[in-house]
């Protein structure tokens, strides 16, 4: 009480004295928010993961179709710069699409989830700080709509054809909306963090908060350790932009600001977005049958060890002699070794899948399927990876560098729909329809195992270094299979996004909410 | 009802302001740690091919000292401030944080000298560039240590100065930690080294 | 003994301490550099090498706190505040400051490309959202009965923020009018303004002739007559102020004389 005191001073009097006394609650002050003010004011952070999640599926839907404008121009069809109206708009798009993908998409994708499912699963009743999360969703979705404006007006992280009229300008709002989203994300992330750490009830160690708890704990970790480093790097380049005429760095007149930040959508950096599909595959699989793990301190391990070979920051390569990083040891070592925690969880979902329930409705499950095919994309990411650093096969500078990026997406936006389908309860949501959810895991994982066997062999193919597949050298059957995954990964997204919505319009019947 | 007989509110969970800060400042750590990497990779690309870093006598270490003197001096005043929270001794607690207050202000007081001392172009070159990001985002950080401190004040004037305060001044501490430790990267990487 | 906690971002720091050094080493790092942070040798590329040895120190202080705060453990925390039990999930109001700063981060990163008025405009909501956040988290725990928390915010604040939102509505107000009137013709302004004006009249009388008018009805139609204000006052001072200034083209009709004492405020 000592708090109030002086506040309150006037307030001694009993009511009806004269006296300022001490409110009785009014229905309307009571009266929780209405339907239309709650995104605006909610401090319930399953509200918020729902906002989350709801929006970046449905920029997913976006980004994918233009995934699939991309591969359309990769088919010989049409000249890419042509079909997007000059070779600017075309790299605008194409850096667009794998920013976008990552910092518009998998990760407030995966962040939602966990706004909403973390604070239950440690026995909290909200998430550490309500309100950041609030911030933390509004800024995200302010600094995506900057990007996506400031790129459809000329501006994206650099050009390659020189820039006319105000692209200048437009860039440099590319950047800040670029800044502003990791931010975002990384006030997320700490939401999390702290919610697992210090909101836990009282006689659970961290050893024993769930699977996805502990990968959202151990991703936050990863988020925090590596996007602070992209802002750095925005910092000079904006710092750059705007101090034109400079210098031989960060100049709009070439892909050098894309230069400075594609770290952060290849290895390791990549990774980061999958931490969590980790978690979610194995509570995922234990649910779909019925089963925990007889060794959940090997699955504690296993995703601590993913997320430390997932952080990234230090391989970047544009202000130092590639061949320096790319080959070095460290940078083949975690390529390397990202393979063996995948293995190893995969055995740890095979165990569970042993010692569980194997009736067929349990094998097909939506979850059990999601899961298996989020596993199996990442691994071949991560296979991908480990080929790429070996320096004989002369992949590092080809397209297999974005069979990683897919397969990691991809896997990312099907454990999403795993999580709709989970913990519908925690997302106050009706579950996942189980043909949506069906339809969707598969046409995910069909699509991005289309997407990462073009890209991987179209590396090996290449005469050349050649990351934005644009010499076309012939390989034209691989570039349909690409459209074709690209097409895939649209109706994924697009079913996913379809869910989501009638899963939210759908009324949570009464007592299954709580 | 009398507000006396209302409930006080409930004990909460006092390490949680402390841990959400530590992970913050730990993110704000490694972007300057970042930008302090580029700045050097810079100067050692450049000193490797022969060219001069910034122009014999430009840089001058005076009151880059005298700032890191202030800022050793403010990390005692912030300490004296958290002890202050802990004990509930408010006139402390107000001292402290005002006179760290006024550090802060000296420092960035000083940098702007310094802008004029070197009178550096942003598009002089390289080396003007990142002089003036590093130097630029710790200012920023700074500015953000202060405004924490000022909540942290304008928290102590609601109420009384008491336990659950004393982590909202204790997390703001920790920040201004890290910002004297940033600081002495620039002093060392920036100044000394040149 | 370690806490779990302590345990992953001690590894992490182990992890990133080798990392650094083999790194270090691997790209070009010589004599002791890697082993003395520069030093003695040099360290190879510096940015890698410096962002892993932030990462290590990153871990070894999250580690080292974590370990003294026992991972921030429910039952350590009891114990340290001598009680039974420590609450987990803290009430907290509905508040919209949190939007309210987002939109005025978002508004000085535009202003900061765009406008300097802009992005000054976006640090003074960054700031006002900051103070009225602060009251709320303060208020959240001021007693144990939200009712009254939120009384005693409002108790303190709403002397504050009536005036100041008040005084702002009523500047948003004249300047959207008065751009509206400065760009219609002489003749349209008088009419706009007798129409405006008869409208807030009229409204006023309904409303106080008719005390059980929904609360509801009333909040719609003056937000609705605030939007269509802006909006007017938004497009008229996009299209710009007729011509005030004596004009030698006599056929110009929107001229006026120069002894109208019209100036154009």
């Amino acid at each position: 009480m000592t708090l109030t005191e002086p506040a309150i001073a006037d307030s001694e009097a009993a009511p009806g004295a004269g006296g300022a006394t001490a409110p009785e609650p009014s229905d309307e002050a009571a009266a929780a928010p209405s339907i239309l003010a709650q995104p605006f004011v909610t401090s319930d952070a399953a509200a918020v993961g729902r906002l989350f999640v709801l929006t970046s599926l449905l920029l997913a839907v976006g980004t994918s179709v233009v995934g699939v404008l991309l591969s359309l121009g990769r088919t010989e069809a049409v000249a890419p710069w042509d079909l997007f109206g000059g070779f600017n708009a075309y790299f605008r798009m194409w850096t667009l699409y794998r920013m976008s993908f990552m910092l518009l998409v998998v990760m407030p994708l995966l962040l939602g989830v966990a706004l909403a499912v973390v604070p239950t699963q440690v026995g909290a009743g909200n998430v550490a700080f309500p309100r950041a999360a609030l911030a933390s969703f509004w800024s995200w979705l302010i600094g995506a709509v900057i990007i996506v404006v400031s790129v459809l007006a000329g501006g994206g992280w650099g050009a390659i054809d020189g820039v006319t009229g105000n692209e200048s300008d437009a860039m440099a709002l590319t950047l800040l909306g670029t800044g502003m989203v990791i931010v975002a994300l990384m006030l997320g992330a700490v939401t999390v963090a702290t919610t697992v750490i210090s909101s836990r009830q009282t006689g659970m160690s961290l050893l024993d908060v769930p699977p996805f708890s502990w990968s959202m704990l151990v991703a936050a970790a990863v988020w925090l350790f590596t996007l602070p480093v992209a802002i750095a790097n925005l910092v000079v380049i904006y710092a750059d932009l705007r101090g034109r005429p400079a210098i031989a760095f960060g100049r709009a007149e070439s892909p050098d600001i894309w230069l400075q930040l594609d770290w952060l959508v290849e290895q390791p950096a990549v990774y980061i977005m999958a931490v969590p599909v980790l978690g979610i595959a194995v509570e995922a699989v234990g649910a779909a049958v019925g089963a925990r793990s007889s060794r959940p301190e090997a699955i504690t391990v296993i995703v601590g060890l993913f997320g430390l070979l997932a952080v990234g920051g230090w391989s970047q390569d544009y202000f130092t002699a590639p061949q320096d990083l790319r080959d070095g040891l460290v940078y083949v070592a975690f390529g390397l070794a990202a393979v063996l925690p995948l293995v190893a969880l995969a055995g740890g979902a095979a165990e569970l899948v042993l010692r569980g329930t194997k009736t067929p409705d349990r094998l097909l499950d939506v979850r059990m399927m999601g899961a298996g095919a989020a596993l199996k994309l990442l691994g071949a990411a991560a296979l991908v990876g480990a080929l790429r650093v070996i320096e004989p096969l002369d992949l590092l500078e080809t397209t297999a560098t974005w069979a990683v990026f897919h397969g990691v997406v991809v896997a990312g936006l099907i454990a999403g729909v795993v999580a709709l389908r989970n913990w519908s309860h925690e997302l106050q949501i009706s579950p996942l329809s189980v043909v949506v959810g069906r339809g969707a895991v598969a046409l995910l994982l069909g699509g991005g195992g289309l997407l990462v066997l073009s890209d991987l062999i179209s590396g090996f193919l290449a005469d050349a270094p050649d990351l934005m597949a644009l010499a076309l050298d012939g390989s034209a059957a691989l570039n349909v299979v690409a459209l074709a995954g690209s097409v895939l990964v649209a109706a994924g997204a697009a079913a996913a996004a379809v869910g989501a919505v009638s899963a939210l319009r759908t009324p949570v019947p009464a007592g299954e909410a709580a | 009802m009398r507000t006396t007989a209302l409930p006080a509110a409930e004990a909460t969970r006092p390490r949680t302001v402390v841990v959400g800060a530590l992970l913050a400042t730990g993110a704000v750590f490694m972007a300057f740690a970042a930008l302090v990497a580029m700045y050097v990779q810079q100067r050692q690309t450049a000193r490797a091919a022969g060219q001069e870093w910034f122009p014999e006598g430009s840089v001058e270490l005076g009151p880059a000292g005298m700032m890191m003197m202030t800022l050793v001096l403010s990390m005692v005043t912030v300490q004296w401030a958290v002890q202050a929270a802990r004990d509930e001794d408010r006139p402390h607690g107000f001292i402290a944080l005002g006179v760290t207050l006024m550090f802060g202000a000296a420092v960035i007081n000083q940098f702007w000298f310094v802008y004029q001392d070197t009178a550096f172009a942003i598009d002089g070159g390289r080396a003007e560039l990142l002089f003036y990001a590093v130097t630029g985002a710790f200012i920023a950080m700074l500015i953000g240590g202060m405004a924490m401190l000022t909540v942290t004040t304008i928290r102590s004037l609601m109420g009384p100065f008491g336990r659950d305060l004393a982590h909202g001044v204790q997390a703001a501490g920790f920040y201004w930690h890290m910002c004297v430790l940033c600081y002495f990267l620039v002093w060392y990487v920036v100044f000394i080294t040149k | 003994m370690f806490t779990t906690g302590f345990k992953f971002f001690f590894g992490l720091f182990a992890a990133f301490c080798a990392a650094a050094l083999v790194y270090g080493y691997t790209t070009g790092g010589n004599h002791v550099g890697p082993l003395s942070l520069g030093w003695k040798g040099g360290v190879g590329d510096h940015i890698g090498y410096g962002v892993l040895v932030a990462l290590a120190g990153v871990s070894l202080t999250i580690s080292l706190v974590l370990v003294s705060f026992r991972d921030a453990d429910a039952a350590a925390q009891a114990h340290l505040q001598n009680l039974a039990e420590v609450l987990t999930d803290q009430p907290v109001a509905a508040s919209f400051w949190p939007v309210v700063a987002s939109f005025g981060v978002g508004a000085a990163a535009v202003g900061l490309v765009l406008h300097p008025m802009v992005f000054v405009l976006g640090l003074a909501v960054i700031v006002l959202s900051m103070v009225e956040w602060t009251m709320d988290a303060w208020a959240d725990r001021a007693t144990g009965d939200t009712a009254v928390n939120r009384e005693l915010r409002n108790r303190i604040m709403a002397p504050i923020e009536i005036p100041v939102v008040g005084a702002l509505g009523v500047g948003v107000i004249v300047l959207a009018a008065s751009r509206i009137l400065l760009t219609v013709s002489k003749l349209e302004a008088v009419a706009v303004a007798g129409v405006v004006s008869a409208l807030i009249l009229g409204g006023a009388w309904v409303y106080a002739s008719r005390p059980g008018l929904g609360r509801r009805l009333v909040r719609v139609l003056g937000t609705v007559g605030a939007l269509l204000l802006l909006i007017g006052g938004v497009l008229a001072a996009v299209a710009g102020e007729r011509e005030f200034h004596p004009h030698t083209d006599d056929t110009h009709e929107e001229s006026v004389e120069p002894t109208g004492g019209e100036h154009g405020g």
